[in-house]
């Protein structure tokens, strides 16, 4: 296994005998890039991404997190290699954002509290909103407040679970160009697991077609054709060129 | 607390420091004025400058007032506060760990279980085999049985299901109270007696109780007060928690029992006293803000000054009879709850 990024191999999941959610998979997200997990509702998409995380324990197969076991580290460093960010319980207490942000750096030492939440804050633009009760808050702007304290937390490795499903245009692209920043300057590993697949084809640069707990498919953007839309989700799409960015954009037509 | 459109005001004291400063020295100051009233009020009022020379001339002065002061009262106010704040932060660990403000520090069926070993204590003989110590080792032996009944249920596997303990707890404890009902339909002769112990009081003072209440207690309490962080990250789930790097399930079987036991050790010196870890923390959540690491040392403080005041009311308001110390944080505890709900209510949009 490679020492960067993230891999898996021959991982099998069930959170019960005989109900097997992910049967055997191979997975590889290398260091400085963003790799999308896309597929169809209950194709295990997110308990992928809970298995790396170390939160889910495979009953087979072997997780790679920088090189490191996430099952054999304490909470300290695997809070300092990996981070996930998806969706959350409805917050029970007043914290405000600017609290909620810190919790980031709540099992790390090392690093400036400060510095790191107040950046955090203004790179998914909730800086504004810091004195505020996260109770208060849209669900879209909640979304932010935990992907800021994912930034805070300041990892190697991002596992955003749909990081912009409640989010509007402008952020959705907002969020997902800072991400790819994260891959693309900080050399970060990022791993997301996203339902819209424009937002896949335009910010990955590997997409894993997840369908039933299986790899069916591993692809570059441009590799995504009709017929694999059709294979993994049932549905009659075109795929098309945007017609300014050129990257390809799928058009749906109707279910199969 | 908040404004018309939820936003947080710069002036609130969560945000303040200096009021946050301002919160804890009149917690301190409460305190000391609470002891002193403790001191100088009961059956038998002393002035309070007697109380100060009283105390100054110590123990053995001989006098009627240093019997009433060193051997009455003030074993009496120290387990007043010390079981006061045992409650206020336990109270403040189950809200949080239960992701819940109307949690408890009696969610694991610690009242019942050791108002279950009381019951047994008086009606059996028990109560007396083992001399001064029989009741409260029954009393904590309910508790503690309880509390291992409940978390045993509600653990698989190595982890601890939030959600079943909380269920479990609910049914162990209406299990327990039935068969406390049962004891008392046997020995109609002792209800009365079971029915007082079960509304908590603090009569039974002495420093031989103090001498055992306070190294037990304290150190858990303090204890406590180091898992304020992990205490914030797992009010927003045991998920998230986990992400952000805290020890979940060993934070969690750690706030539990210690939470737990400094309450059991209580409730077999006080008797089940209510409302004071529901509310406490609760008032100072809306004052000081959601942050445990201010919130629990904070819950401590009041919930020592709430059940010294609370005892206080018990002995002096029915003068020269004496009402159980349940019944006040009950009289009081209930609308001041009210209160604070809809307050609290009336600030969001």
């Amino acid at each position: 296994m490679r020492a960067e990024g993230v891999a898996v191999a021959g991982l099998c999941f069930r959170y019960a005998p005989g109900r097997e959610v992910l049967g055997g998979v191979d997975f590889t997200a290398p260091r400085g890039q963003v790799t999308a997990v896309v597929g169809p509702n209950g194709s295990g998409k997110s308990t992928l991404l809970k298995v790396m995380s170390g939160y889910l324990r495979p009953q087979e197969g072997r997780v790679s997190v920088c090189g490191r076991d996430p099952f054999s580290l304490s909470h300290e460093e695997r809070s300092a290699l990996v981070a996930y960010c998806g969706d959350e319980p409805e917050p029970a207490f007043e914290f405000t954002v600017e609290e909620t942000v810190r919790l980031g750096r709540v099992s790390r030492t090392s690093g400036d509290p400060d510095a790191l939440s107040r950046k955090a804050m203004a790179e998914v633009g909730v800086l504004d909103l810091r004195a505020r009760p996260v109770t208060a808050l849209s669900s879209g702007e909640r979304q932010r407040v935990f992907l800021a304290r994912a930034l805070c937390q300041d990892p190697e490795v991002f596992l955003l679970d749909e990081p912009t499903a409640h989010l509007d245009m402008a952020y959705e692209l907002q969020v997902m160009e800072m991400v790819a920043r994260l891959a693309g300057e900080r050399l970060k590993t990022v791993v997301a697991v996203h339902h819209d697949l424009n937002l896949a084809l335009r910010y990955a640069s590997v997409l894993f077609f997840l369908k039933e707990g299986r790899i069916r498919h591993r692809l570059t953007p441009d590799q995504v054709t009709p017929e694999i839309i059709a294979e993994v989700y049932g549905v009659k799409a075109s795929v098309l060129a945007h017609p300014a960015l050129g990257r390809p954009v799928v058009v749906p037509e109707s279910p199969i | 607390m908040l404004d018309r459109d939820g936003w947080r005001r710069e002036d609130d004291g969560i945000l303040d420091g200096a009021k946050r400063k301002n919160l804890a020295m009149s917690g301190f100051l409460l305190m000391g004025f609470a002891l002193a009233l403790g001191l100088a009020v009961g059956s038998v009022p002393v002035p309070l400058r007697e109380v100060v020379s009283t105390l100054l001339a110590g123990p053995g002065a001989g006098t009627e007032s240093a019997a009433i002061i060193w051997t009455l009262r003030f074993p009496r106010v120290v387990l007043a506060f010390v079981e006061g704040s045992a409650l206020g932060v336990a109270g403040a660990v189950m809200q949080g760990l239960f992701r819940n403000p109307m949690a408890d520090p009696y969610v694991l069926g610690v009242s019942s279980g050791a108002s279950l070993g009381a019951v047994i204590g008086m009606v059996s003989g028990l109560g007396s085999a083992l001399g001064y110590w029989s009741m409260p080792a029954l009393s904590f032996g309910g508790a503690v049985a309880s509390m291992a009944v409940v978390y045993g249920l509600a653990t698989y596997g190595g982890r601890t299901d939030t959600w079943t303990l909380l269920l479990s707890g609910v049914a162990t404890s209406s299990l327990v109270s039935a068969a406390i009902a049962f004891v008392m339909v046997l020995f109609r002769e002792r209800v009365d007696e079971i029915v007082f112990w079960t509304m908590g009081g603090l009569s039974r003072a002495s420093w031989r109780t103090v001498a055992a209440a306070v190294p037990y207690t304290l150190p858990g309490v303090l204890a406590l007060f180091t898992y304020g962080g992990a205490l914030n990250a797992l009010s927003f789930g045991e998920e998230p928690a986990f992400h952000m790097g805290v020890p979940v399930e060993k934070a969690k079987r750690a706030l539990l029992w210690l939470s737990s036991l400094i309450v059991a050790g209580g409730v077999a010196f006080t008797g089940p006293v209510g409302f004071i870890g529901l509310i406490v923390p609760h008032a100072v959540r809306l004052v000081a803000g959601p942050d445990h690491r201010r919130l629990l040392p904070l819950s401590a403080l009041f919930g020592g000054n709430a059940l010294l005041l609370a005892d206080l009311l018990a002995r002096t308001v029915a003068r020269p009879r004496e009402i159980p110390v349940g019944v006040v944080t009950s009289f009081f505890g209930a609308p001041f709850f009210l209160y604070l709900l809809f307050k609290a209510r009336r600030g969001r949009p």
